[in-house]
């Protein structure tokens, strides 16, 4: 089975989704989004080993209950982020939540109240679609 | 009866205790009592009948017939051996001074002589020792008789006189008075024959000697009466005070040349001596304080206590300062009243000891110590008033900063944390465009069309408040800066249109200056300067110098509208844009806070012909 890669998006903001959403629809992005509210929710299911591997994760640092930095740190212990990837995509712009979640593998950081930080994100999800075509 | 008569004289006269002997008109011994056989050594019988020659020293024996003879011819009683020295010749060949008195006596028809011989060894003795006290006395000693004729002189007087004791010995003492004195001489010395006990000569008066080369010599004089045979003696003691007078007067000399007032008082608290500062500060004349009890200077209140105090002095006599720790005041001859500091010197001299007064007058130093005081509070209140301005102004300060961060932090909080609704008002916006298509009406279309173009203008303050807010939080460091170079730099960050000239004129040399925000200032006043410009054509100047050490003067000057003066200070405030040409009207008080921050200042003055003209100092870094 073909099928394009699975992009895991953990946002409580319904905007911030919609906005995620229209960028799929409006690229045509090779990817099927799955969305989380929070960051317990996201790791209940990565704990039944529910996402496909490798998949990207879209991580907002502000979340209720778990905050994506420590989503981000539990997923490492999984060792999802061995072949998953993560993007962090946030209204923090502090220095220290940036370098945090680039040691914890966060691949790229990406500021919402940036106006091209869509784009760039769908840049990211386009890439990274095109490296795992699934043809399984 | 006669026979009785003698019988008793002969008995009376062998128990007399003087020798007694008595010849006949041929000088031969008839009688000898028993007296006359122990002091000659010879026995009666040995002697009745002998020549009385034979008690003569054989040096005398040979004149004597000769003086018994002349005694015969006027027979009279009479004494020899007074004032010379007479001796009899005893039987053992020494002889032994005597006292001879002589008288006639008839006997049966034929005058006899009668000799009482007087022992006068144990006298002679005692006038050798009188005569080698004399002698020896460290003083001047001079015996004079009632009429003052000296009989006794001792070495000491000769020395003190110049004369030889054979000078002085028969010479009227009164002509060792200075002859201005001498007249009134013999009168003291029958005052004294009036009233004969031993004392001072002239107590209180100076007395002098007259030396033989007429000189004359202070002296003191003791005098003591001496009864004698001879009738009153007087023995007179002469000191010659010339070096005591000297030492006092040097002494008076050093008091009156001491600058502080100096008071001699005696034990019963009788001023001595005072000096001319002494008179000066209690305002008298020197002369007048002697004589005069030293309490006369001490206020009343405090007079009924001083003798007790005078005598605690001296029973405790050391140098020390009165009244330790109490204030001490001298009163004036006016009744008025001044500090004083007094020390207390004993002083042991001749006449006793004396308590030698130092008084210092301490009004001046009293009213230096009571400025000084005064000017000490003064400071004192004015260092703690200027310590709780300074707390003030510190706390003024830190309040100031703190809130100066929290406004710093606010802004960027805000402009930070506005952007992500923004951007969702943005994001929402578009939807509605996007999904309501052809279903608009013209009117919601055309209000939905303007939305984003107020987003875009909100995007642009939000940025410039965070550049405001981040203008200052950012580092910088010196730099060593050539201005030209960094003027080339900003010019080629800035689309500045083709139509636009810009003249730089710079003239610095190397200068260590805090370079980035710098570069941030001119870029802000350049953009300005196009973008504010009124013209389609216009002329930039870019202009620098050194002011001094400390600074550099950069001048931005364009031929714009200008700025009316009034508005000058107003056009530094935040959002105060004086233009719709695009600015949000953060630029200028991002320019304002960055060059304060560095210590520098900026001010906005005309171009000639036309146009604004920004003058900047900024600080040179050492």
């Amino acid at each position: 089975m073909t099928g394009a890669p699975q992009v895991v998006l953990v946002e409580d903001d319904a905007i911030d989704t919609e906005a995620v959403r229209r960028t799929f629809t409006r690229r045509k992005l090779p990817a099927r989004l799955v969305r989380f509210q929070d960051g317990d929710e996201a790791l209940a299911a990565a704990r039944r080993g529910e996402f496909e591997r490798p998949c990207l994760f879209v991580i907002d640092l502000n979340l209720p209950r778990m905050p994506g930095l420590e989503l981000l740190e539990a997923l490492d212990r999984l060792a999802y982020l061995g072949d998953c990837e993560a993007v962090v995509l946030t209204t923090s712009s502090a220095e220290s939540d940036r370098a945090h979640a680039h040691r914890l593998g966060a691949s790229a950081y990406l500021s919402k109240s940036d106006r091209g930080a869509l784009d760039r994100l769908g840049d990211l999800i386009e890439d990274f679609a095109r490296r795992h075509v699934r043809t399984t | 009866m006669a026979r009785a008569r003698s019988d008793l004289f002969e008995r009376i006269v062998e128990v007399a205790p003087s020798a007694i002997l008595m010849t006949d008109g041929t000088g031969h011994v008839k009688l000898v009592n028993a007296e006359a056989e122990r002091l000659f050594g010879w026995a009666r019988d040995e002697l009745v009948g002998q020549p009385i020659e034979k008690l003569v020293p054989v040096r005398w024996r040979e004149a004597h017939p000769g003086h018994r003879a002349s005694f015969m011819e006027s027979p009279k009683p009479r004494t020899i051996g007074a004032g010379r020295d007479l001796f009899a010749l005893r039987r053992d060949g020494t002889e032994v001074p005597v006292e001879i008195g002589l008288a006639p006596i008839d006997v049966a028809g034929a005058i006899h002589v009668v000799a009482t011989v007087v022992d006068l060894t144990e006298r002679r003795l005692a006038e050798t020792r009188f005569r080698v006290a004399v002698e020896s006395s460290p003083h001047a000693i001079a015996m004079v008789d009632e009429n003052g004729i000296i009989v006794l002189a001792n070495h000491e007087l000769e020395r003190l006189f110049g004369y030889t004791r054979s000078e002085l010995l028969g010479r009227s003492i009164d002509s060792l008075v200075p002859e201005r004195l001498r007249d009134a001489h013999p009168d003291h010395r029958s005052a004294f024959a009036r009233d004969p006990r031993p004392r001072a000569m002239g107590t209180g008066r100076s007395l002098f000697g007259v030396r033989k080369d007429g000189q004359e010599v202070p002296v003191e004089i003791g005098l003591a009466p001496i009864e004698s045979r001879d009738g009153l003696l007087v023995l007179a003691s002469v000191v010659d005070i010339t070096e005591r007078q000297r030492a006092e007067d040097r002494f008076r000399r050093a008091v009156e040349s001491a600058p502080n007032a100096m008071v001699m008082v005696d034990a019963r608290g009788g001023i001595l001596l005072a000096n001319s500062r002494a008179g000066q500060i209690f305002g008298y004349a020197p002369a007048e304080l002697i004589g005069r009890p030293v309490e006369m200077l001490v206020p009343s209140r405090f007079r009924e206590a001083h003798p007790e105090l005078r005598e605690s002095f001296y029973r405790d006599l050391r140098s020390r300062p009165m009244g330790a720790g109490r204030d001490l005041f001298g009163l004036r001859r006016d009744g008025s009243e001044f500090p004083v500091e007094i020390g207390l010197n004993p002083l042991e001299t001749p006449d006793g000891t004396l308590v030698l007064a130092s008084v210092i007058d301490i009004t001046e130093r009293k009213r230096i110590e009571e400025t000084r005081f005064l000017t000490t509070m003064q400071l004192e209140r004015t260092n703690r008033e200027l310590t709780r301005a300074k707390r003030d102004l510190e706390l003024a300060v830190a309040r100031l900063e703190r809130s100066n961060e929290e406004l710093d932090e606010f802004a960027y909080a805000v402009s930070h944390d506005l952007r992500s609704p923004l951007r969702g008002i943005e994001n929402l916006a578009t939807w509605i465009t996007e999904d309501a298509d052809e279903s608009l009406t013209g009117d919601a279309r055309r209000w939905l069309d303007l939305i984003p173009e107020r987003i875009e203008r909100m995007d642009r303050l939000l940025e410039d408040l965070l550049a405001y807010s981040r203008a200052v939080r950012a580092a910088s460091s010196v730099e060593e800066t050539d201005c030209h170079e960094l003027v080339g730099d900003v010019l080629s960050m800035l689309p500045i249109p083709e139509s636009f000239r810009v003249q730089v004129a710079i003239y610095l040399p190397l200068v260590k200056i805090h370079r980035v925000p710098l570069e941030r200032v001119l870029m802000n006043l350049v953009d300005n300067a196009v973008k504010h410009h009124d013209r389609d054509r216009g002329t930039i100047e870019i202009f620098g110098r050194l002011v001094d050490e400390g600074s550099i003067e950069l001048e931005v000057r364009d031929d714009g509208p200008g700025i009316p003066p009034q508005l000058r200070e107003r056009c530094f405030g935040l959002f105060r844009s004086m233009s719709d040409r695009g600015g949000t009207g953060v630029g200028l008080a991002l320019v304002k806070r960055v060059v304060e921050n560095r210590g520098g200042s900026i001010s906005i003055h005309d171009n000639q012909p036309r146009g604004t003209t920004f003058r900047l100092l900024w600080p040179v870094e050492p």
